[in-house]
Parts: C-alpha cells; sequence; structure tokens
C-alpha cells in the first residue's frame, strides 16, 4: 500500500445539479459530449431583456421523502440535492449523525434571491425581517442532520474554490471529521437576467442559444447565465483509506489573490492572477510541466478571456503550448457563484475517463493556447488544474490530482 | 470497515492534533456608527483616510451599499488608530460578515422593476450588493492583494465571518486579515420608506495569529464543540457597540462569549484585558 502524506484531502463523494443534468454520470456524459445545456428562458416573460438565454435547472428533485424539510425555498431543495447526494455517493449518508460533518458552501447573492423569489410569490419577506431568522446555510445543516460547523461564503465565481480550500483547512485541523465543500446558485431569474443584462456582460444571441456561449472564441460577445450546484465530500486521505472508501481525487493545491483594480473588470495587470495560479501549484508541489489539463474560467467575455489567456501563458510558459485547456462554461454557461465547484467536477471528469471535456462553439479561437475545441479528446489525466476569477477581484485556482 | 464504529479512531491513527479551536490576536480596531443621511458624504469621503494612504478612487463608494462605505470607514479609521504605514498589509486578506446586505437596495429595485421592468433595472445591483461586495470594495480601497470574501450574511454571520478569517490565520494562508463586521441596528425596514431611526455599525478587526510570546494584546478564540455539546449561546445579531467598548476596556482580564451560531456548537470568546491567560 503506498503512503499518503498526512495532511492528504481527498474527495470522497460528489453530489450536483446542473444545466447537464442531476446525476453524475448524465453530467459527464454531457460534458464528454459538448451537449448544450443552454435554451431559450422559459420559466418567465423575457421579452424586454437584452439577453433572453440560459443554461437553467429545471425543477429539483426531492432528495428523500423523509426528510425534515424546514426550508422549502428552491435554494433549500438545491443545498438538500447537492449535499445529500454527495454524503450518499461518499457511503456516508446512513452514519452522518455519528460524524462530526462540517459545511463550507458559497451561496452568492442568497438573500438576494430569497426576497426576489418571494416577492414574485406575493410575499412581503424583504419588507420583514422577522422572516429571515435563518439563513439557508442554517436550515440546510439542519434538516440534514449535520453537526458541524457551517460557513457561507461568497467572492462570487471564486466561491466553490475558497470552500473547497476552507473545507481542506478544517480537516488538517481536526475541526471536523469530514467536511462537504462546495457551491450553489440560482441566478436565473428576472431580476438576475435584467442586472447582469444592463450591465452588457451577457451574450445577446438570443437566435442561437446553443452557440451563444463562446469562450475563447473570436465572435463572442459575453456570457450566458446558468444555475445549479456541485458539492463534495471532503475526507482525511488516511480515513478514507482506512475504510477502503473509492477517491475521485486529491485536493492537491490551492491558491487564491485579489486584483484590487475593479469591482467587476479584470486587472490590466496579470500578476495577481498570476500569483493566485503559481501558489496553487506551489501549494501541490508540482510544476507547470506536471499539468495535464486546465479547466479555464473563461466566461466568454471579451476582455476576460484575453486577460485569461495572458495569465495561462504567463503560468504555463513553455507548456502553454501543449497543455489542453478548455472552458465548460461553453455547455453550462456561466454558473456564478457555483461555476469553480462544477469546474471542478468537470476536472475529476477528465480524470475519471481520461478525455478532455470540450469548449464548443470555438470556430475562431483568438487566443494562442492549446484548445479543446468542439469534441472531448481522449488524453491522460493526472493532474488538473481549475481557474476561476470573480467579481470583486477574487483569484483562486484549484489543484487536483489523481490518487 | 464501518467509518461510524471508528469515529473515536478517526484521527488517533495518525499524530493529528485534534484541534478544538481557532484564535486570532486583535492588532487594532474601530467601530463607526452611521445614520442614513450621513451617507451622502461618507460616499465621498469616508475617511479620514490615513495620510499616505491616497490611492482610494474618487467615485469607489458611490454606487455601494451602505454596510460597504460603513466598513471601508471602518477600516481607513483602524489603520488611522494602529498608526499604519500604507504596505503594511500587504499580502493580507479580507473577511466581510455584512448582515442582510442590499435590503433597501433590493426592496426599491423590486418596485422599480414591477413598474419599468428591465429598463428600470441598475447594473450595479449584482457588483455592489452581493455578499461580496464589501470585501472586494476594502481590496480594492486598500490596494491590498490578498484573498477576499464575503461570509454569512444573515442574522448569525458574524460567527462565520471570525471562522473564515481564523481559518486563513491558521492555514498560514495570509499573514493577516481584515475582519470587517456590519449591520443596521434596528434593521432597516423598506416599507414605505426607509426607517431613519436605523443606525448602521460597521467594526473593522484587524487580525493577526497569536504570538508566540505572551502578550497583552485582545483576542479571539473561536471554538467548535463536539457532538451535541452546547457551548454557549448569545443573543444574535452580535453587539458591536458592546464588543467595541470591550476592546477598549483596560481594567483586567475577562472572556466573555460575543456570538455563537444558530444550534450554540460554535463560539466566538473575545479574551481581552491586561492579565491575559498563558
Amino acid at each position: 500500500m503506498s503512503s499518503v502524506s498526512e495532511g492528504a484531502v481527498w474527495i470522497t463523494g460528489v453530489g450536483a445539479a446542473t444545466p447537464l443534468g442531476f446525476g453524475l454520470s448524465e453530467i459527464e456524459a454531457g460534458l464528454l459530449a459538448g451537449r448544450s445545456g443552454v435554451g431559450r428562458v422559459l420559466s418567465f416573460p423575457t421579452d424586454d431583456h437584452p439577453s433572453r438565454i440560459a443554461a437553467q435547472l429545471g425543477p429539483i428533485p426531492t432528495l428523500d421523502e423523509d426528510l425534515p424539510r424546514s426550508g422549502t425555498t428552491p435554494l433549500d431543495r438545491l443545498v438538500r440535492w447537492c449535499v445529500g447526494n454527495a454524503l450518499r455517493d461518499a457511503g456516508l449518508w446512513a452514519v452522518r449523525s455519528e460524524l462530526r460533518i462540517g459545511l463550507v458552501l458559497g451561496l452568492g447573492a442568497e438573500w438576494m434571491f430569497l426576497w426576489e423569489t418571494d416577492d414574485q410569490a406575493g410575499g412581503r419577506r424583504v419588507l420583514d425581517p422577522g422572516q429571515d431568522r435563518e439563513s439557508t446555510i442554517d436550515r440546510g445543516r439542519r434538516d440534514l442532520g449535520l453537526s458541524g460547523p457551517a460557513l457561507g461564503v461568497s467572492a462570487a465565481c471564486a466561491s466553490g474554490n475558497h470552500a473547497i480550500e476552507i473545507g481542506r483547512h478544517w480537516l488538517r485541523m481536526g475541526l471536523v471529521d469530514l467536511c462537504v465543500a462546495g457551491a450553489c446558485d440560482l441566478a436565473v431569474t428576472p431580476l438576475g437576467l435584467a442586472t447582469f443584462g444592463n450591465l452588457r456582460a451577457l451574450s445577446r444571441r438570443n437566435d442561437d442559444p446553443v452557440g451563444a456561449s463562446r469562450p475563447f472564441d473570436r465572435g463572442r460577445d459575453g456570457f450566458v447565465l446558468g444555475e445549479g450546484g456541485a458539492v463534495f465530500v471532503l475526507e482525511r486521505a488516511i480515513d478514507a483509506r482506512r475504510r477502503s472508501a473509492p477517491a475521485y481525487a486529491e485536493v492537491a493545491g490551492c491558491g487564491s489573490s485579489s486584483d484590487a483594480h475593479h469591482h467587476v473588470i479584470p486587472s490590466p495587470d496579470p500578476s495577481p492572477a498570476i500569483a493566485a495560479v503559481r501558489r496553487a501549484l506551489a501549494d501541490a508541489r508540482i510544476d507547470p510541466d506536471s499539468v495535464d489539463h486546465l479547466n479555464a474560467h473563461a466566461t466568454g467575455t471579451p476582455v476576460g478571456d484575453a486577460a485569461e489567456a495572458a495569465v495561462l501563458r504567463a503560468v504555463l510558459g513553455e507548456a502553454a503550448a501543449r497543455v489542453p485547456v478548455s472552458s465548460t462554461k461553453s455547455l453550462t454557461g456561466h454558473m456564478l457563484t457555483a461555476a469553480g465547484a462544477f469546474e471542478a467536477l468537470a476536472c475529476l471528469t477528465a480524470m475519471r475517463h481520461q478525455a478532455i471535456p470540450p469548449t464548443i462553439n470555438l470556430d475562431e479561437p483568438d487566443v494562442e493556447l492549446c484548445l479543446v475545441a468542439h469534441e472531448a479528446r481522449p488524453h491522460p489525466v493526472r493532474v488538473a488544474v481549475s481557474n476561476s476569477f470573480g467579481f470583486g477581484g477574487s483569484n483562486t485556482s484549484l489543484v487536483l490530482r489523481a490518487v | 470497515m464501518s467509518l461510524a464504529g471508528e469515529r473515536s479512531g478517526l484521527v488517533t491513527g495518525s499524530d493529528f492534533a485534534r484541534v478544538r479551536f481557532l484564535a486570532a490576536e486583535v492588532a487594532g480596531s474601530a467601530l463607526r456608527r452611521a445614520r442614513a443621511p450621513e451617507f451622502s458624504a461618507l460616499r465621498k469621503r469616508p475617511g479620514p483616510v490615513p495620510e499616505g494612504w491616497s490611492r482610494t478612487p474618487p467615485s469607489l463608494l458611490r454606487y455601494s451599499d451602505e454596510q460597504t462605505v460603513l466598513a471601508t470607514a471602518s477600516v481607513f479609521s483602524a489603520i488611522e488608530a494602529m498608526g499604519a504605514e500604507p504596505g503594511e498589509f500587504e499580502g493580507w486578506g479580507v473577511v466581510a460578515a455584512s448582515r442582510y446586505l442590499g435590503r433597501t437596495s433590493l426592496a426599491a429595485a423590486l418596485r422599480s422593476f414591477a413598474v419599468e421592468g428591465v429598463w428600470g433595472t441598475s447594473p450595479h445591483l449584482i457588483p455592489h450588493f452581493a455578499l461580496h461586495s464589501p470585501s472586494g470594495t476594502i481590496s480594492l480601497a486598500l490596494g491590498i492583494r490578498g484573498p477576499n470574501i464575503g461570509a454569512g450574511g444573515g442574522l448569525h454571520g458574524a460567527v462565520e465571518g471570525f471562522l473564515a478569517a481564523t481559518t486563513w490565520l491558521a492555514g498560514g494562508v495570509i499573514p493577516g486579515v481584515w475582519l470587517v463586521l456590519s449591520g443596521w441596528s434596528p434593521e432597516r425596514v423598506p416599507d414605505p420608506s426607509p426607517s431613519d431611526d436605523a443606525e448602521c455599525q460597521a467594526m473593522a478587526l484587524a487580525l493577526r495569529p497569536v504570538g508566540a510570546e505572551k502578550r497583552r494584546v485582545p483576542r479571539f478564540q473561536v471554538r467548535i464543540g463536539e457532538g451535541d455539546s452546547l457551548l454557549d449561546e448569545v443573543d444574535a445579531p452580535i453587539d458591536l457597540v458592546r464588543l467595541a467598548g470591550d476592546l477598549g476596556e483596560s481594567a483586567g482580564w475577562f472572556s466573555r462569549t460575543v456570538a455563537t451560531d444558530p444550534p450554540g456548537r460554535v463560539c466566538v470568546e473575545l479574551v481581552s484585558g491586561p492579565e491575559g491567560p498563558g
């Protein structure tokens, strides 16, 4: 039996809900088939919206009929589905009450979502603070029967990577027996679509939804809103090995920084983002030459994709010509707070299937990277890197390593 | 092999030290308080901006939520009180635990959307009223490039803020962190128009890892209970005015729980005074 380093933390369970489906095998099949989850928004009128397309989630399944459901909002259901399925996948659902399980979730604009959806249903929650005594994470922890510390984090698109890093720290410190970490977001709302549309951040290819999300393509005109969640069970490697738990990957490295440049626009100075990626690689003790695949943040905005390409060339150096890069946002849209967590799942898919999901709609790349376009590419993947850069200037990078 | 049956042995098979609390020293702090009519001026000048800290763009806070404005002001006040030099916080992180950020603005946005539809919706909602907005703004205002996140967001969000900040410190992610707690007291209700008897409060805490030497500086300890044990319970939200008074207290040593999570299994204690325990 090979040894594992004492601080090693493994991913032993996955739960997700995405525009590509609600089960891991369905999601992976969609990723590798290059199937788009983008379509016209059907859940509310969009005639006046500049962007009328999105990658929506659809009705969220019920996790367990016998589970307490004090939380009744769509976000509550999404959290229960993702967290519950992750614990089931790890083989720990039945024993969760006997373990101290921490919970770290990126939840984005939680309160704005709750107030808006309540308003749409005729409620007055935004005007009545007495209805807001519990947060989504409070209800989720109670409904799921988790007894460890719980933390909601927000760094926009970088939230999921931050959540995973914090969960890894908690495990290394012995604060928890296990940690469930990831992110969820349900941003495709009338106000959400309007806000991003008026920010001129969204693609306006309304007549071609499937072709609208075009990271790294010369014809990109903005991102497509997506929604969903991805959550992981993190476990100390020594514990997972002791119980012979199958593992998806090791959380090998984490790195973060801030641009300190603008609320929305990425810094023209790539050094903070470069620092985040290099910190993650250093944390994993990996050289750029050892990276087998990189899942880019690339959202399909003209400025952002080009900025990230510069970062990747700086970090990878000569390896930039051969490390396959994809942006799975071309398939799922931009899941905002949940994006980083989902893209970690996409990296696990690449490792499990030894094939890299494609960037679709990449007809005319305008960046110099080794891009995987149109179709999945068979490729050995042992080390994958996932970048997530968010509003507020957050830069994060996650390194996953096969075990 | 059953994991449940080996719960007590989960870590005994290794040399893992089982940490039960996280801690941080308070290097500086400041509380700012303001009512609604004061924010017009605060947006333009959240200062006093300490000498040498001139990099804050003049329009930085133009569209920001009031909690973000006051949080930024509280950080500058703390810096001035510390006598800190620009560059002293290089690599520091920012954790901002606001409470119900953007309620008033979202209520206005919903009214506007109902009347005008998409054309009446401000593009500033997401950049300035999401949970990460205060932390991103503060990192921008200070020009510091360590990580920044929002934490919590609800009634017990202060505990989450302390959890995040002390985790980063204990994990060696950053050399120091600005933890900024904010909220309205009482909560500002938007209907029919925002109540102007409410006071916005923001406290900036400059936190560092606890030093190896005994130092007579206040510190926070985040204790995490096991199983169903109830560590303590205090009313939420956190009382920032009382906390500011405690941090300024110079007579005798004391320890007090300042915040707990809803089940009472995570609690934040302030240990303060000139004769801190070993």
